[in-house]
Order: C-alpha cells, then structure tokens, then sequence
C-alpha cells in the first residue's frame, strides 16, 4: 500500500523505477556471465546457474528415479537403444552409441590429411573410406 | 502530455523488459567429465596459441571446448542451461589414421509440454528449450569426447600431427583445427542428425525409426525436413514405408532438405550442391553408417560446416554457414543477431586477437601425455555468454515472475490514477 500511494503521487518516478527495476531483473538473464564452474585441486565443480546446486556428471544411461518406477525398457541389448516413458508420460530414447559416429583424420596415399564421418564398408578400412570419399 | 509521455516510457520499458527478459543466448554448459590431471585438466605447460590465453594443454581444451560451445550458444536461444558431458580420452591413433571425437544428443524426447510437432522425437537439449524447463532432470544432453592421444606429438600418431586450440581458425600447416572440429560435432548434439537406421541392428532394420517404450516407431525431428525428390509426389520421409526409406537412404542426389525458407538461403550462397532448388542431403549410394543422411552433400559449394568430410577452408569464426538454418528449422529460436545463413563472424563480442600461425606452440619435448596428478587447481575458464545483444520475443520462454509483478504494478497504478481523474 505504502509504494502504491507513493507511486500514485508521484506518477513521474514510474518509468525510473521501471528502468532500475527491469536493469536489475534482467542482469541475470541477459547480462549473466556465471559459469559457476570452479576448480579444487584440478576437479571441477559445476554448478547450475539457475538452482545453485552442484551438477553431478551423469551417466546418459542411468534413469531417474522417477523414471525407475515405470521404465519400460523396451531394450535391453548391451549397447542397443534404450526406450521408457516417463512419470508424466513423455517417450524417451537413448539412442545405440553408433548413432554418434566418430569424426576420423586420416593421412592418404597421395598425401593429403582428410577429415570426416567415413565409416568403413564390409573390407575396407576406415582409412581407405575416408580417402575414398574425398576431402582436402 | 507529460502524463502521456510518462505512460509511453513506462508501456516502453515494460515491453523492452519483457523482450529481454524472454530470449536469452543458449548457455552450453560443458560438464568436465575427466579426472584430476588428465583430459581436461591435464596440467601440461602449454604456450598460449591463436587467442587461447590457456597455459596448460586442459586448460587449453576447456576454453577451446567453452568457445566452441558458445559460437553455437550465440546462435540460439534456450532458457535451460545445456550440459555437455565432455571428455578427452586417449582414442585409437595410429600413424596414418586416428579418431578425432564425436558427440550426439543423450537422449531423444516426444510428448513434451510444448513440443511443436507431435510423434516427434527431439533431442533432449531442443525439447528441453522448447520445453523451457529440465526434462530429465538428472541427464546431461550431448555427450562429447574427443581423442587426447593427438596431442602426444608421437610420429606414430598421424606422423606427429596435433591439435590446434587456437580460437582464430589460423591453423597452421599440419595440425588439426579442434574448434572446428567441436563446433561440427556438437551441433550434431544439437539435433543435426538422423535416427533412421542405416544398418540392421537390434531389431531395427535399415530405413526404420526407432521404437518407443509403447512399440511405436517415431520419426525424429531433422528426418522430418528430408525428402526424396526421385519418388512420385516428392514425399517426406515420414511418409514413406520403412522399405521406401531404406531405398531413399542412397538417392542421393534427389535426397535433400525439404525447408523452403533453407532453400531461399542457400540460392544465395551456394554455388552448387542444390537440386530443384533444395539442399541436397549426403546419401551416397552405399550408405555410409557414420555420415550418410546426417550431413549436408559433399558437393556443396562454398563447402559447409556439416558436410561430413572437412576440406580444410571451413572457418566457424566466420559463421557456421546452413548449419544455423537446418537448426532453426527443427525448432531452435534463433538469438535476434543470428542470421539464416549464419556468414557473420562468430556473433561473438571478444572476437580472439589473429594468431601468429607460429608452431611454436607445443609443449617442450613433444610428450604431452597425462601427467602426474596435481595439487594445484588449474583456473577455470569463466566465458560470459553474453548473449550477443539480441532480444526477440520466445513464445516458448519461460515468462520471469519479476516481469509479471512490474507489469501488474504499472496497470494498477494506471488504473487507480485514472479512477482518480475521473
């Protein structure tokens, strides 16, 4: 009540207090530059910025426990893809690790470096498919 | 007219708050996943190189990753930090050939709150964005690693070749340009890839989506954009059967990205690498399992950011090219300053200083294995994410409870001050 009243009469003070407010509500979203990250001892320590709370590297493997109670594995092949909904109904997926394929550079024959996603052919080696496929 | 002007500035910052407060740069957060002394805090003395100001090799990794990480983070928009899980590991090296690293999404999510499209798959760090809260709450988003046996020098690991962390794409002359490098693979984290199978494995065969805990098999968002030209109808390839598809997997040329928008922009920089106008997508006639579909086509001209094999001329300092359109077609809010294509510089404001394109660079005696554990704490390179100055209403931004309660301030005090005169 007491800004009210203040605000109603001094009506000119409203874009300041706007400004100053919006400045300092904005700083951490636009202006932020926090990566909280710190190093004791050569470990690091993230934090979030938006909880504070100490981010624990995880496994892409490992569920939720929430999601634990009602993982329906659809796979369950070492390696394979890895399928379960969650408590509130959304489908996710762990893709099988060869869907994140590995960037190579190899040296060819005719002395060029060539640089890429070639995956090798059923008798060929990743070398001789990278420098089949081209490049520098 | 005092009062009016007053009530202009006031609508004005309000709305100007609003628009700042709801787009923001996508922070990539890189999650260090190696241990005391090795990877990315592996304590070997390194000369600064190219303006990265790191004087150890990890040190030299972390900002060179961090740098990486934010030519994509200026890019787009997302209101959810995205956690990269990164590593260094000593990968297979051998004098004519070595890995270089990869990085994917974790995990794929569809049925989110938010999702654009429905039956979709979208990679964890987009739903999240478009989600605008955690998903998963405890997973990390792209998993990212990278060979750290290149930097050994040993001649038996690619005849001596080593990383370059220079952050002003000058590498010189024999070495490998890591910026470059992470920048491709971690915008295949973003969602620059295909889930489609190109090889027949659990249970999917060749052309399939993969299955859904329910046993439905969804399609993922970036297949959503690719179609066939060859076929009657021009169909996208959620369209087709699996057989079709598996078929379509190898018709390149006629394989391309469907988005008209993507199409417009690339006439205007490619000169060749389009089929009827479309951006042809890298379906060589035997599939490649580690490239095909996931990557422009090779024949692109300027050469692009997300072929699959680097030429040596890309330089993400100066853009990352039709990247920036594919990911703003699956759903990225592009950041106000980014551009489809993306040929601006970097859209980063401390642009590095150029490097001197000296060698001299390396550590002394050309061994840089992990070393021993050390006592010290290395500094941790802190990058602000500054966003680079862009505001551009999100609709699918998290709204700011500050700029509810400053909103409902100024249409009360409106309110009550126009009771009063009346």
């Amino acid at each position: 009540m007491i800004i009210m009243k203040y605000l109603m009469t001094r009506p000119a003070t409203i874009p300041a207090i706007l400004a100053v407010a919006s400045i300092f509500a904005v700083w951490p979203t636009v202006g932020y530059s926090g990566d909280a990250a710190t190093g004791q001892g050569a470990q690091q320590i993230q934090l979030d910025p938006d909880t504070g709370e100490v981010v624990q590297p995880s496994s892409p493997t490992t569920p939720q426990p929430s999601q634990r109670a009602q993982d329906r594995q659809q796979s369950a092949e070492a390696g394979g893809p890895r399928a379960w909904t969650t408590d509130d109904g959304v489908q996710m997926l762990t893709p099988e690790p060869a869907k994140a394929p590995m960037a190579r550079a190899t040296q060819c024959p005719d002395g060029s470096l060539r640089i890429g996603h070639a995956a090798a052919r059923e008798g060929e080696s990743a070398r001789e498919a990278l420098c089949a496929a081209g490049g520098e | 007219m005092t009062i009016l002007t007053g009530r202009l500035a006031a609508v004005a910052l309000l709305v100007l708050s609003l628009a700042a407060g709801s787009a923001q740069a996508a922070r990539l957060q890189i999650i260090n996943l190696d241990g005391p002394g090795e990877g990315l805090n592996d304590n070997t003395p390194v000369a600064p190189m190219g303006g990265n100001s790191g004087t150890t090799l990890g040190e030299q990794r972390r900002i060179a990753l961090q740098f990486a990480a934010d030519v994509l983070g200026d890019r787009i928009t997302s209101s959810v930090p995205i956690r990269i899980a990164s590593r260094f590991d000593r990968l297979q090296c051998s004098r004519n050939s070595a890995a270089l690293g990869q990085a994917a999404p974790v995990q794929f999510a569809s049925g989110f709150s938010g999702q654009p499209i429905a039956n979709t798959f979208y990679p964890l760090a987009l739903a999240n964005a478009l989600a605008g809260r955690r998903i998963a709450a405890d997973s990390n988003d792209i998993n990212a690693t990278f060979n750290a046996t290149l930097d050994s020098g040993f001649s038996s690991c690619l005849q001596g070749r080593r990383w370059y962390y220079g952050l002003d794409g000058r590498q010189p002359a024999g070495r490998l340009n890591f910026l470059s490098t992470a920048v491709h693979e971690l915008t295949h984290g973003l969602g620059f890839v295909s889930l489609v199978a190109l090889r027949n494995s659990f249970g999917d065969a060749i052309g399939e989506f993969p299955r859904t805990a329910n046993g439905n098999r969804l399609p993922d968002i970036y297949s959503r954009f690719i179609k066939d030209l060859s076929l009657s109808g021009q169909p996208t390839w959620p369209e087709l059967s699996a057989e079709q598809r598996a078929d379509s997997i190898t018709n390149g040329p006629d394989v391309v990205w469907r988005d008209a928008n993507t199409a417009n922009a690339a006439a205007g920089i490619l000169s060749d690498g389009l089929n009827q106008g479309f951006v042809q997508i890298f379906a060589p006639a035997n599939i490649a399992p580690s490239s095909s579909i996931s990557h422009w086509d090779v024949s692109l001209d300027p050469d692009q950011l997300m072929e699959p094999f680097a030429t040596g001329r890309i330089d993400v300092t100066d853009g990352i090219g039709l990247a920036t359109c594919a990911l703003e077609n699956i759903g990225w809010q592009l950041m106000g300053n980014a551009r489809c294509p993306s040929t601006e510089n970097g859209g980063m404001d401390d642009d590095p200083p150029p490097g001197d394109g000296s060698d001299d660079d390396e550590s002394s005696d050309g061994d840089s294995n992990t070393s021993a554990l050390s006592a010290a704490g290395d500094d941790v390179e802190q990058r602000a994410n500054d966003g680079g100055g862009g505001c551009t209403l999100n609709p699918e931004a998290r709204f700011d409870p500050v700029f509810a309660v400053l909103l409902m301030l100024a249409l009360v005090t409106l309110g009550v001050r126009r009771r009063r005169r009346d």
